[in-house]
């Protein structure tokens, strides 16, 4: 039985929460109509390659060159573009990708390279930058979808925040709402606490909510904080998560058998799934991350490996996407924070290489089926169109229609623009 | 010689123990030869002088504190006069006894120490609070995990998550020994690179690993920890904004290298000789210990007329107390500020002249005026935040919140830590616990978390049980006995008339459901979240 839905507006009355309590079968409808809908908000999905991908041997090759080692490539839908073997699904969806090989940075250190990859800046003590996630939440933020605007999936233990997975000073509300973790299992893959505990009836549970609802305003007429604000927005979205329209986006029970085999029975591929789930409800953005990817040893085994998975999860999506017409309204951003050596050292590995890497784009606001800058033919240098991190973040937010100029206050209370001005929106990626 | 360079300020007797101990296994043999009466001797003037300043000690702190508690009242009100804002009066007894608990013992009081406390007739009955919290348990406990995390901040992330264990053992055992402050930071600088076979838990060893005992890491650690100086932009470039050069980084780094020929800066060939941060000329020990270059190191760290130690651990109780620190942000402490430098630099000369009583500074500021100031009233008229013209609201560590939670459940407030506790209190982590915002899963967590539904159930907590068995209760006493145990306060009037007629007239099986859906009511409410 379900909170009675009367009863549950009584209870958002008394926590100020009533304007934002979803309707009936509110979710179903908006997933039906909105994906039609031309003024949809868009949505981006990030797909983080963590521990710096090979980016050389997955999206710009070099066979031939003594530096491609023994990567090999395959022809895709476009003509003349050319990735990795072990990428075969995605190139199959090759018209629907844009890929980008001069990305130039110069952060080699992975906390400092992911920080500066998130977040445009490199790490400061006295301003604490909001990474894109939170930046994109802000700006794409639905009302009343019951969720939180930024889910980070699979999430790596350690530093996350010094990487960038963080709101910075926009504050908790645009912090992650962090599901499962790099190194964890699949069962890890839930909301911890969303459910309530066993053999606590709805009613009970509302009868708590309703003597907290009355004890926090109480406290509220004479008390007046930042850090009160912040407790009661996170009960109010608590509240709305906890309502099974909402903990249903989490719940991939739902989803078919072969759908599920066919994202790959891991924590990404399964990541992936909870994703468009996810943005199917109108969550501005989503993340999955898959580790594993600083190969200072025997990189080509690992690579193939980890681009098997990534070529489920990422070609699954597309697919999925496709078929409930979200793709259009969806971004989806392939990467890591930076890539690797391109001389293959002693032990059959890369090291950390920020000058000159990829990384994809598929979706919503961006012209696809092409390739934009070149590597030198060794695969060490950017020959043309050298990209910025900051240029990289100013045409994500075109392309899911964010004014990236437009400014922030930090807290300091100094404007902080979304991305920094010198950022230049790569055109013929999204005009 | 190792006569030649100053002697740590009040350091120690125990860093001279060390010395004894470490001696025959570690140094060469001619240092052995030629060293060896010099430093017994020195020692000994060591341990006689230092002595005798520690039987003076007693009987200066009290007053050292009083003057510095006044002086923090004159400072705060001069800049009220200015700002013409009207301080808020003083707490009542309620507000102020869960307040200091939670900031000093680490969590709020039980039924029977807030029954003592309203009770107590005293008119000194503060300061004998403060005493008494001082000198207890959880004093030890609570400022083990605040000085571990101002020095270790890299233990509340998981990679480096098993030093906190260690260290706090270490801690909790020198804040309850009364150690100075300068002797702790000494320690932890100059412990051993190999594990040592102490029989007792905990080691200040683990500021070594948590600094992966590279030069590089340990210097910045060293130096935001110790002296909250920033220097992590000059490891690989000038400072952009103190006046810190790469060459200052890499010098400091040298010290914590094997030998007093300098250390390779990363990424060139040039090699940084020990030098101290501007410039300060010192003689790195004769022996081939690993330890050398950190002790004389460590030496000047802990002087007195070190422009930062004292500044920086003062600056950071005050960021503890107050929610920010009187300058901000912490570690970067040689950013010039026209606010704040005088009232700091008299808390530290404070500090400094109680030879680092680490309780002086604590004992200043909880009985000034300005820390005992209700945090409510009205709002609206002019209030400049950072006046200090009201107590500031601050949010509660996870360690804050898990102990108040066993304490308000009638439970020995830090049980046996099992590893669903640890997973908590984790989830709480963040830099500045004290300035932390709520996020939704540390909200679920209170909602729906096994620990919290245990907490509530009348089999697991005392509290809930006496207050729906007690047959000397009437349904008013047995919510009140609720509110007590979590928010440290009698009932108000509207609650006694609202709350007892929707529980005092249910059946009793009723009743003891009602009663512990409001303790979870209580546990969730922001009057409990927050110190106020």
């Amino acid at each position: 039985m379900n909170l009675q839905r009367r009863e549950l507006l009584r209870l958002g009355v008394s926590l100020g929460v009533g304007s934002l309590l979803p309707s009936s079968g509110w979710f179903r409808t908006l997933a039906a109509q909105a994906a039609d809908h031309p003024e949809r908000k868009r949505s981006c999905i990030l797909l983080w390659l963590n521990g710096g991908p090979s980016t050389i041997d997955l999206w710009d090759l070099k066979p031939g060159h003594d530096n491609g080692g023994p990567s090999r490539e395959i022809v895709t839908t476009v003509p003349g573009l050319r990735i990795s073997e072990h990428l075969p699904t995605l190139a199959q969806h090759a018209s629907e990708l844009a890929i980008i090989r001069s990305m130039s940075t110069k952060e080699g250190d992975h906390t400092r390279a992911s920080y500066l990859a998130r977040t445009g800046n490199v790490p400061r003590s006295d301003v604490h930058y909001p990474g894109v996630g939170a930046l994109v939440a802000k700006e794409l933020a639905r009302q009343g979808s019951g969720l939180p605007g930024y889910v980070s999936i699979a999430r790596p233990r350690a530093q996350a925040e010094s990487m960038g997975y963080t709101a910075g000073f926009l504050g908790p509300k645009f912090s992650p709402l962090s599901v499962g973790s790099e190194d964890g299992s699949l069962t890890d893959l839930e909301v911890p606490n969303l459910a309530r505990p066993k053999g606590l009836s709805e009613p009970e549970f509302a009868e708590r909510l309703g003597l907290l609802g009355e004890l926090d305003r109480r406290f509220a007429t004479t008390r007046k904080a930042e850090v009160m604000t912040a407790q009661r927005e996170a009960v109010d979205l608590a509240v709305q998560m906890m309502h099974p329209d909402s903990a249903r986006a989490f719940d991939l029970s739902e989803e078919p058998n072969t759908l599920r085999d066919r994202y790959g029975r891991n924590v990404f591929g399964q990541g992936c799934l909870m994703a468009r789930r996810l943005v199917e409800r109108g969550v501005p953005f989503v993340e999955v991350t898959l580790g594993g990817w600083d190969t200072h040893n025997e990189n080509f085994p690992a690579v193939a490996r980890l681009s098997r998975t990534l070529d489920a999860g990422f070609g699954t999506l597309l697919d999925d996407l496709n078929r409930l017409g979200l793709l259009k309204s969806t971004l989806i951003v392939c990467m890591g924070e930076f890539g690797r050596t391109p001389r293959i050292n002693a032990r059959g590995g890369r090291d950390h290489w920020p000058g000159a890497w990829s990384l994809a784009l598929a979706g919503a606001g961006i012209n696809p089926g092409q390739v934009v800058g070149r590597t030198s033919p060794d695969g060490t240098k950017v020959e043309e169109r050298p990209i910025t991190a900051p240029d990289f973040l100013a045409t994500i937010c075109k392309a899911l229609g964010i004014d990236h100029t437009k400014q922030n206050v930090s807290e300091s209370g100094r404007p902080i623009r979304i991305v920094d001005k010198s950022a230049e929106v790569i055109e013929e990626i999204a005009s | 010689m190792v006569g030649d360079f100053v002697h740590p300020k009040g350091a120690s007797r125990k860093v001279k123990i060390e010395l004894v101990r470490a001696m025959p296994l570690d140094m060469p043999r001619h240092f052995r030869r030629v060293d060896w009466p010099a430093i017994n001797v020195w020692m000994l003037v060591l341990i006689l002088f230092s002595q005798t300043i520690g039987q003076a000690e007693e009987d200066r702190s009290g007053p050292i504190a009083k003057r510095l508690a006044a002086r923090i009242d004159e400072d705060l009100e001069a800049r009220l006069r200015v700002l013409k804002i009207k301080p808020s009066p003083p707490a009542g007894d309620a507000e102020f006894l869960r307040r200091i608990y939670l900031d000093l013992a680490g969590r709020i009081p039980t039924i029977t120490e807030a029954r003592a406390y309203f009770d107590a007739p005293e008119v000194d009955k503060r300061e004998r609070l403060v005493d008494h919290l001082l000198n207890g348990p959880d004093y030890a406990w609570n400022f083990a995990t605040f000085w571990r995390k101002v020095w270790l901040p890299q233990t509340e992330d998981p990679a480096f998550e098993g030093q906190a264990t260690s260290f706090e053992a270490w801690l909790r055992y020198e804040l309850a020994q009364g150690t100075s402050y300068d002797r702790m930071i000494v320690d932890q600088v100059t412990a051993s690179f190999r594990p040592s076979a102490s029989p007792r838990a905990g080691s200040p060893r683990s500021f070594l690993l948590a600094g992966q005992l590279r030069p590089e890491t340990l210097a910045a650690n060293t130096a935001r920890a110790f002296l909250g100086l920033n220097l992590d932009c000059a490891q690989c470039h000038d400072h952009p904004f103190a006046s810190w050069t790469r060459d200052d980084f890499w010098q400091l780094a040298a010290f914590f290298g094997p030998t007093p020929d300098g250390i390779r800066i990363e990424g060139t060939e040039r090699v940084a000789p020990p030098r101290l941060l501007g410039g300060a000329s010192v003689t790195w020990p004769r022996g081939e210990n690993d330890w050398n270059g950190r002790f004389a190191l460590a030496s000047w760290i802990v002087r007195e007329d070190n422009p930062y130690f004292a500044r920086n651990a003062v600056n950071r109780l005050w960021a503890h107390f107050f929610g920010l620190g009187l300058k901000e942000p912490l570690d970067d402490l040689d950013t010039p500020d026209e606010m704040g430098d005088s009232l700091l630099d008299d808390l530290a000369s404070g500090f400094a002249a109680s030879r680092f009583d680490p309780k002086v500074p604590i004992r200043a500021i909880v009985l000034s005026q300005a820390y005992g100031r209700t945090s409510g009233g009205s709002f609206g008229d002019n209030q400049a935040s950072d006046s200090l013209s009201r107590m500031p609201i601050r949010s509660l560590s996870g360690e804050q919140i898990y102990t108040s939670l066993r304490t308000a459940a009638g439970l020995s407030p830090r049980g046996p830590i099992e590893e669903k506790d640890g997973k908590f209190i984790a989830l709480f982590r963040t830099g500045r616990p004290n300035l932390a915002d709520r996020t939704v899963p540390q909200t679920l967590a209170l909602f729906n978390g096994s620990l919290i539904n245990e907490l509530v159930h009348p089999d697991e907590s005392p509290t809930v049980r006496m207050a729906s068995e007690a047959p000397f209760l009437d349904g008013a006493g047995r919510i009140e006995m609720l509110f007590l145990a979590t928010l440290t306060r009698p009932l108000n009037v509207e609650e006694r008339e609202n709350l007892t007629s929707q529980i005092a007239t249910a059946s009793a099986e009723e009743q003891a459901r009602k009663l512990g859906n409001l303790f979870w009511a209580l546990l969730n409410s922001q009057e409990f979240q927050t110190n106020h």
